[in-house]
This record gives structure tokens, C-alpha cells and sequence, in this order.
């Protein structure tokens, strides 16, 4: 199976202010607290993952928001927006061609593997996304290896973004 | 429940098994109907360790870890419990993924609960003449080696499928009370012996 997954760190999100519709993508005061008690801990936190298709007609996943730079390209078109210099519009914009960006990317540029290995706590698929729960799992790759006491994995098929 | 193995320690009771192998239950697999309607794509977002793939098949696929089982729940409100190693804990499983349904706030029921079948297993630790015993039994045999290497015997009474190994090793399924199970086995344990393989 061709999946795509997505792991990032943690960051409080500011979308919302960006007049971005869908609230539901924001964390639930449960996950907040979960994040802050583990605090130096990868996760993924996506509630609902969904599709766009941009102008060019290529599907994307809105996965990469949440990683580090998603929230930090976010934040930074928030206060564009919030002074006056960027068009609510243009912002959206430039969020989709980040998620395309970052598919590709992914896609292309990054040959590192890693491995994760844990109790699988809890497993879901629906609206064909796997989520998978992990207890002391251990991220490894050539040369470092690192124990994390939960994590949360959100994988996606790329292949229904071609589709 | 009682749940000894086949060579368990427990003294077999002869008279029940005269051969003194007793099969071990290896799968139950079970229906109920929850009685309401349901949304199974709120079963899948909510519930843990589920699977929805409406694509694939109509049903959302939940585990729990004890009892050991899969459930399939379709939007009926039937269930098919499957993987207990006795009935009792396939009742157990079922109760227990009906409770679960509950608490996603469906007014679960747990009616007509029935047990569907039964799989067993034993080994007789003696190797077996499949060509003999399928000739002999030909009304009830079906041996083709080159598409499964094991014998299948439709058994009249009870109307149980055993699936006969030349190692000696036997499946029993079909039953839906686990004497059945016992019973056939009983009633084809001769057999084997007669068509014992004879090792140089």
C-alpha cells in the first residue's frame, strides 16, 4: 500500500482567525492536554483530514497543515492578513499550494526511512484514513534510534489524489 | 467454562470420549441482532479498533482484545461474532461489542443470539491412508490431493464436514452445539485407526 504519513510537532492553532471554515480541524480541549503533558513528544494530531482540488485540478490533502512549518507558513499568513497585506483569498491560495508542495516533496525529495515499532493501542480506518494509536514505540532510523511513549499516526492513500 | 486441551490435564471422560481425545475448540462463530438501526460510519469515527471500508464491504469490522474475537456489524443491526475459543466467551464477545454500540447511544438489544458454528481441531498422532479411507467411504469422501491435500468428509449423522490430514490431524466443523463436535469425532476416530498408514 502506497500510504503517505504525516508527522509533526505539535502547535497551537491559529487558522481560525485566518476565516477558515472548518472548525471541526482544530483540536478538541482532550487532545490539547494530551499534547501539553507530553510535551517533547512527536504527534499527530489531524481530527479530520480532507481533500481540495486547486485551480490546476490536483487534488491535495490539508495532512501538512498541522507539521511544524504548515502551522508556522499559517501563523505568518494570519498576521499578513490581520495587517492588511494579504487578501484572505491569496492566503487561502498559498495554503493549497502548500499542501501540493508538500505531497511533492514528500513524494520526490525525501529517501529517509523510519521505522516505528510499538503496541498498537487503537486502529481505525475510516473515510480511508488509517489511524493508529502506538504505546511505547520506537522511531528508528540508520543512525538514531528514539523511544516515545504514545503516538498517533494518520496515514492517507496518495494514490485517491490522482484518482 | 472448562477449556483443557487436547492432551490436558485433566483425566478424559471416557465414556464421553471413548477414543480419549478430546477436539479443542479452535473458532465459534456467532449472531445476534442489536435490534435498532445503525450508522455505522458514527460507529467507526467513534468506536476504537474498528475498520469501515463501505467500498469493500457493508459492515464495520471491530476487535476487542478479551475475549480474542471480530465482530461484523451491519447497519441492520445483526452481528456476526467471530474467533471465541468456546460458546460462552463468544456470548461474552457479543454482549460486549452490543454494550459498546450502546454506548455510542444506539438503543442496542441483544435478541436471538445463536450460535452458528463450531470449529474443532485434535490429532490422532498416527498417519493416515486418505486414498484407503476415500475409497472406502466413497459416499462420503471427497479427496482431490491436487487441489487440497486434505480429505473432506460430509458426515450423515450428525451432518458435520471433518477435514482429515494424512498426518493425523483433523478439523471439525459445522456443528452448532459442541457435542456434535465430540460426536463426530467419536464416530470417525475407527476409521482412522482402521486406515492407519503403516511407516516402514
Amino acid at each position: 500500500m502506497n500510504l503517505q504519513t504525516c508527522i509533526g510537532v505539535y502547535i497551537y492553532p491559529s487558522l481560525q482567525n485566518l476565516g477558515y471554515k472548518s472548525p471541526k480541524k482544530f483540536l478538541r480541549p482532550r487532545d490539547r492536554s494530551f499534547a501539553i503533558q507530553q510535551r517533547n513528544l512527536f504527534l499527530l494530531q489531524i481530527p479530520s483530514i480532507s481533500f481540495r482540488r486547486s485551480i490546476v485540478g490536483m487534488a491535495t490533502f490539508e495532512l501538512y497543515r498541522r507539521s511544524t512549518i504548515g502551522m508556522c507558513l499559517t501563523e505568518t499568513l494570519d498576521e499578513m492578513v490581520q495587517s492588511g497585506t494579504l487578501s484572505p483569498e491569496l492566503a487561502i491560495q498559498v495554503l493549497v499550494q502548500f499542501d501540493k508542495s508538500m505531497t511533492e516533496a514528500l513524494e520526490s525529495q525525501v529517501k529517509t526511512k523510519v521505522s516505528i515499532k510499538g503496541h498498537l493501542h487503537t486502529y481505525r480506518f475510516c473515510d480511508n484514513v488509517w489511524t493508529f494509536i502506538l504505546q511505547d514505540a520506537m522511531f528508528k532510523n540508520d543512525d538514531r534510534q528514539e523511544n516515545v511513549s504514545r503516538v498517533k499516526i494518520v496515514a492517507c492513500d496518495s494514490k485517491l489524489l490522482t484518482q | 467454562m472448562a477449556e483443557q486441551g487436547l492432551e490436558g490435564n485433566q483425566p478424559v471422560d471416557l465414556s464421553k470420549h471413548p477414543s480419549g481425545i478430546v477436539p479443542t475448540l479452535q473458532n465459534i462463530v456467532s449472531t445476534v441482532n442489536l435490534d435498532c438501526k445503525l450508522d455505522l460510519k458514527a460507529i467507526a469515527l467513534q468506536a476504537r479498533n474498528a475498520e469501515y471500508n463501505p467500498k469493500r464491504f457493508a459492515a464495520v469490522i471491530m476487535r476487542i482484545r478479551e475475549p480474542k474475537t471480530t465482530a461484523l456489524i451491519f447497519a441492520s443491526g445483526k452481528m456476526v461474532c467471530t474467533g471465541a475459543k468456546s460458546e460462552h466467551l463468544s456470548k461474552l464477545a457479543a454482549r460486549k461489542y452490543a454494550r459498546i454500540v450502546q454506548k455510542l447511544g444506539f438503543p442496542a438489544k441483544f435478541k436471538d443470539f445463536k450460535i452458528q458454528n463450531i470449529v474443532g481441531s485434535c490429532d490422532v498422532k498416527f498417519p493416515i491412508r486418505l486414498e484407503g479411507l476415500a475409497y472406502s467411504h466413497s459416499a462420503f469422501s471427497s479427496y482431490e490431493p491436487e487441489l487440497f491435500p486434505g480429505l473432506i468428509y460430509r458426515m450423515k449423522q450428525p451432518k458435520i464436514v471433518l477435514l482429515i490430514f494424512v498426518s493425523g490431524k483433523i478439523v471439525i466443523t459445522g456443528a452448532k452445539m459442541r457435542e456434535e463436535t465430540y460426536l463426530a469425532f467419536e464416530n470417525i476416530y475407527p476409521v482412522l485407526t482402521e486406515f492407519r498408514k503403516i511407516q516402514q
